[in-house]
């Protein structure tokens, strides 16, 4: 029971939620729908078909109004003639069809063309002319309103007495669709429209970026004064459309129309969670906003509540809630920090030990004490190590290069090519290209004249999961099959390589084995939910991968071919450290590096993972108690699960963390995640023609002529 | 539960940081010193030093006590060998005061026989004495670290958190007539007398003290070291040395608050290998690691989260500290014990490292005090 809650963990639900944008106008959302509610109980039918319909043909109008006022928070300023032009549209709409009595459509262009035209006047002032928005709105609102007011009183008995049948006119006004009022399908499919234009498409997604920042906008070689001036131009016609769907449905123009509007949506974008300083904020936040200052108006009207105790506390609520939300938004990063760590529970048995008298196979020995060092301050951090035909040693640096070591002394020192990201595990594939798996990137291959190609970023993307996993973060290890196809372990679908030891820390199964197959292009998620895994080697015989979870010592072996196809097995279990990379070995047997040591009381804490939820929240990151990597060792096991030997180096002095290692010719290299060198140490019982690539693509024959090369110099 | 718990602190105490450890600042800034000084002897189990007036340096290393006879490196001579091991060391009236180990304190004459012997006070026995002092006027004064367990079980004894049970006593210099002055202290760890007034540290509780010698008082001096305090002694240029075995860490302080994790651990596991303070005698691949000691290229950064330390710090009349001299977590002069000093240099304990190192009072030339880059 507890470690099923630990594995299906709330917390980790709530923290990948909070990851999420749409999750920022949470509270918003919460409001609006605690506002519903309220009303729902204290009105009586409140909720009933007739009443949302009621509803929902009032609130369109209002909701244009809040994203006109919206976008133009969004583009960095603000557009106060919102209302007005809405009015304007208002009267015009009416005049075109009511009067002149032409067509439904004439009246929307020209209601649109009016509202474009006082946009286009907002937006070049402001953005041409430079002038504050703030002040030429304003301008423009009381200009237009006086204008309103004008015309109205000189046409007021036209309006009146123009009575015309207009079938469509009606339509827009007072029809359905689906029980749906006509003008709140439009609203949506604006809202629609006008969030895929703000996210998708591009002269949108300047607006956004000339709002959040002009000048990084500018720098990044975005029009602004275009951008603004399309701001403030799609603001107006938002406006002066709502003033048309206002006419069809009231076929009124009074005094009091539109008055007041401004502030509404000012309103209602505010508490939507639109940052007034432009750049934060999306289209359901203002339509959250503007329904929820609709939907407070409207039922406090209903309750029959005093027209100056509705506006005062509608203001209470307001501040109320502006204020939760700036502190939602502003420590939500936090929450997240304090909670996004998730522990799980993972249950060790004591492993065998290691003890230098204790005669077990894993016993502290000095083999790697006289490793002599390849490189020696010449690299940072060689995760692994592959050799060529020509016994060139590449290995990767921590800068995101390729180093290549030349042959035969390895004193030459050449940057082979620049990937970038964080290259780990390399492997070599028919043609000679060498392959890398390359956190923060994916699988990327350097062909042998140095170009760098892609090979893939991107797997198929789990299904009831919030989290988009589809790219791949943490790309550890890899190898490839017979077939071609490319096995490798993306190893932290939760953090960076950076962040390895919280993912240690947590224990969960956040990574996954996953497969290229060059013949189709197509990448797919093999295995998932697999604590760290890395390690993936194919086995001799090409018809199962063995790889390891490094947080549960483990090694697996997972069949790829044969009659056990698709078959998963635990090889060895409970290994004494933390194993990483598996190699082939020259006898039939692999190499696994043990990257570090189990500590009795990082294994306790693995058990108690509510200890280890505290330690989050209560410690700073470097005191965390972490899987200990400053000292391991290289095993060999077979085909069969055997340890058949160890190899140390007492103190790790010299090689601290011991990620992999490479068997060619007779010699043992061994590669480090936090290493300053390479370690090379002569196996004498080992066949001294073996190349890795000959075990993977020769002929099965051992090359006639085989030269070990000369040792390399003491470095020092 | 926790989250309530540190809400409701939150709002009734707002400025109370619940784990701060402070900074190595101020005067006990961070350098190389203790690194840097030469070794003067290595041996297999150093505890405590103390000098005679001639000049001789005595060394306690398990059951024996050794005698530098000049003062200066060579080979020792043994002088006494114990029945137990020998803990703190004192020279006074004409004698070496000498703690043993679930014995008590003896007093040895200047051929290492022994003179007198005191192995309870008040009824107690004296089983954990863990440092000793004398005065001019022949008083001799020790602290029994706890009632509980013995010194070399000092990590059990602060992981178990007992309500402190140690003691300090005053008896006359043949070990007759012995006095608590104090009790209920939480593993006093160094005495030293001054004037009126003795100076107590009390490690678990990260504090020096002040008692009166007649008993009748105490006055927390300094509270909240960054390290846990052991033994104190005069110093020459005013003021007084402090040894701290080891530095606090916020892990350590974590644990301590996490009952049920800490018992488990203590039952499970071997003490060698539980999260808490280390001399640095002891290597392990299987001792616990955190986060920011991992090693980047090879290299132990100094300012890791210490789990075996050098340190020890001259501070004032009142616990100010005037200077101090470190072994950062990449060096090899860790678990500091016991300081002398002897002709304008000071020999320093380091019972991590198995030796002795001295080095100069004063930095020879400014790069010395520096952190070493």
């Amino acid at each position: 029971m507890r470690r099923l809650w630990y594995r299906i963990s709330p917390q980790l639900l709530i923290g990948e939620l909070l990851e999420k944008r749409w999750m920022e106008p949470a509270v918003p959302f919460l409001l609006m729908c605690a506002i519903f509610l309220a009303f729902v109980v204290a009105i009586p039918d409140y909720g009933s078909i007739q009443q949302l319909q009621q509803l929902m043909r009032s609130f369109p109008e209002q909701a244009l109004v809040a994203m006109a006022m919206a976008l133009s928070i969004l583009s960095g300023g603000i557009d106060l003639s919102v209302g007005a032009v809405f009015a304007m549209a208002n009267f015009i709409a009416l005049y075109l069809a009511m009067v002149l009595e032409l067509p439904v459509s004439v009246a929307f262009a020209g209601a649109l063309a009016w509202g474009a035209l006082i946009g286009a006047a907002n937006g070049g002032l402001i953005a041409y002319a430079k002038t504050r928005p703030f002040l030429t709105t304003m301008v423009v609102l009381i200009v237009v309103r006086a204008f309103y007011e004008l015309v109205t009183v000189a046409y007021a008995t036209d309006l009146a007495s123009a009575y015309v049948d207009n079938a469509a006119w009606d339509f827009v006004g007072i029809g359905d669709l689906l029980g749906v009022p006509v003008n709140m399908v439009c609203l949506l499919a604006v809202a629609f429209a006008a969030h895929f234009f703000l996210t998708r498409v591009k002269p949108g997604v300047h607006i956004m970026a000339v709002g959040s920042s002009r000048k990084a906008a500018r720098h990044a070689g975005i029009n602004v004064r275009l951008s603004l001036f399309l701001a403030y131009v799609l603001s107006g016609m938002l406006a002066s459309f709502a003033g048309f769907l206002y006419a069809a449905r009231q076929n009124s123009a009074g005094t009091d129309t539109g008055v007041g509007w401004e502030v509404n949506a000012l309103a209602a974008a505010v508490v939507g969670g639109i940052s007034l300083a432009g750049g934060r904020g999306s289209t359901s936040r203002a339509l959250i906003g503007a329904a929820i200052i609709f939907l407070l108006i409207n039922g406090l009207v209903q309750l029959g509540t005093h027209g100056s105790l509705t506006t005062a506390s509608i203001g209470f609520l307001l501040l109320l809630a502006v204020g939760f939300n700036v502190k939602f938004v502003k420590h939500k990063s936090k929450i997240l920090q304090k909670i996004y760590v998730s522990p799980t529970l993972v249950d060790f048995t004591p492993p065998p030990s290691i003890a230098r008298d204790s005669g077990t196979v894993f016993a502290e020995n000095d083999r790697l004490l006289d490793v002599e060092p390849i490189a020696l301050g010449k690299i940072e951090g060689p995760e692994d190590v592959i050799l060529d035909r020509n016994d060139n040693l590449y290995t990767v640096n921590r800068n995101g290069s390729i180093i290549r070591f030349l042959a035969p002394d390895y004193e030459i020192r050449e940057e082979f090519a620049r990937i970038g990201g964080r290259p780990l595990g390399l492997a070599m594939d028919k043609d000679e290209n060498i392959l890398a798996c390359v956190a923060g990137m994916g699988v990327y291959g350097v062909r042998p004249d140095r170009s760098v190609f892609k090979v893939t970023d991107e797997t198929t993307r789990s299904r009831f999961r919030l989290k988009d996993d589809s790219r791949l973060l943490l790309a550890d290890d890899l190898d490839v099959a017979p077939d071609g196809r490319i096995f490798f372990s993306d190893a932290s679908t939760r953090y960076d390589l950076a962040d390895w030891a919280l993912d240690g820390f947590e224990g969960r199964g956040n990574g996954r084995l996953v497969c290229h197959d060059p013949r189709s292009g197509k990448t797919s998620t093999v295995l998932k939910n697999l604590a760290f895994p890395n390690g993936v080697c194919v086995a001799h015989d090409g018809q199962s991968v063995y790889w390891v979870s490094t947080w549960l010592c483990r090694i697996y072996r997972y069949w790829i071919d044969g009659p056990r196809k698709g078959a998963l097995e635990v090889l060895v279990d409970n290994l004494p450290g933390f194993p990483d990379n598996i190699n082939r070995a020259s006898d039939g047997t692999y190499w696994l590096a043990l990257v570090g040591l189990r500590s009795p009381v990082y294994d306790l804490a693995m058990a108690d993972p509510s200890f280890r939820v505290r330690m989050v929240k209560q410690i700073p990151p470097d005191e965390w108690l972490c899987p200990g990597i400053n000292y391991g060792c290289v095993l060999k096991f077979n085909d069969k699960g055997e340890i058949l030997e160890s190899l140390w180096d007492p103190g790790a002095t010299n090689h601290p963390t011991i990620t992999s290692m490479r068997e060619h010719k007779g010699y043992l290299y061994i590669g480090g995640l936090e290493n300053n060198r390479i370690g090379r140490l002569p196996l004498p019982d080992a066949d001294p023609g073996w190349t890795s690539w000959d075990s993977y693509y020769g002929d099965g024959t051992t090359p006639a002529a085989v030269t070990a090369p000369a040792p390399a110099r003491k470095a020092g | 539960m926790s989250l309530m718990r540190e809400i409701a602190e939150r709002i009734f105490f707002p400025n109370r940081d619940p784990h701060a450890i402070p900074v190595l600042d101020g005067g006990f800034s961070p350098n190389g010193r203790l690194d840097e000084a030469t070794t003067f002897a290595e041996l297999d189990a150093p505890d405590a030093l103390t000098t005679d007036p001639e000049g001789a340096i005595y060394v306690s290393s398990g059951n024996r006590i050794y005698r530098y006879s000049t003062g200066t490196p060579g080979s020792p001579t043994q002088f006494a060998e114990c029945e137990a091991p020998v803990g703190a060391l004192s020279f006074g009236n004409g004698l070496i005061y000498a703690a043993l180990a679930g014995v008590g304190v003896v007093a040895l004459d200047r051929d290492g026989a022994e003179q007198a012997r005191l192995t309870e006070a008040d009824g107690a026995p004296l089983g954990c004495v863990t440092a000793l002092a004398t005065d001019a006027g022949g008083e001799v004064f020790l602290t029994d670290g706890s009632q509980t367990v013995g010194p070399q079980d000092w990590l059990r004894d602060l992981m178990q958190k007992h309500r402190g049970s140690g003691r300090v006593i005053a008896c006359d210099s043949g070990l007759c007539q012995p006095r608590v002055l104090h009790r209920g202290l939480r593993w006093p760890a160094g005495v030293v007398a001054d004037g009126d007034r003795l100076l107590v540290t009390e490690a678990w509780a990260h504090r020096l003290l002040c008692i009166a010698r007649d008993g009748s008082g105490m006055q927390v001096l300094q509270k909240n070291f960054t390290g846990y305090p052991s033994r104190i002694r005069a110093a020459s240029e005013g003021g007084f040395w402090i040894a701290f075995f080891a530095l606090r860490t916020q892990l350590t302080e974590f644990v301590l608050r996490e009952d049920a994790f800490r018992t488990r651990m203590m039952m499970e596991i071997a003490p060698e290998l539980w999260i808490g303070p280390s001399m640095g005698d002891h290597f392990d691949y299987r001792e616990p690691t955190q986060v920011g000691r991992i090693k980047k290229l090879g290299i132990q950064k100094p300012w890791a989260p210490p789990r075996s330390y050098g340190l020890i710090a001259r501070v004032t009349a009142e616990g100010e500290a005037i200077e101090s001299l470190h072994s950062r977590v990449s060096g090899m002069t860790h678990g500091i014990t016991d300081m002398v000093e002897r002709d304008r240099r000071l020999i320093v304990l380091s019972k991590g490292g198995r030796k002795l190192v001295w080095l100069p009072m004063t930095p020879e030339n400014t790069e010395t005090g520096r952190i070493p880059a």
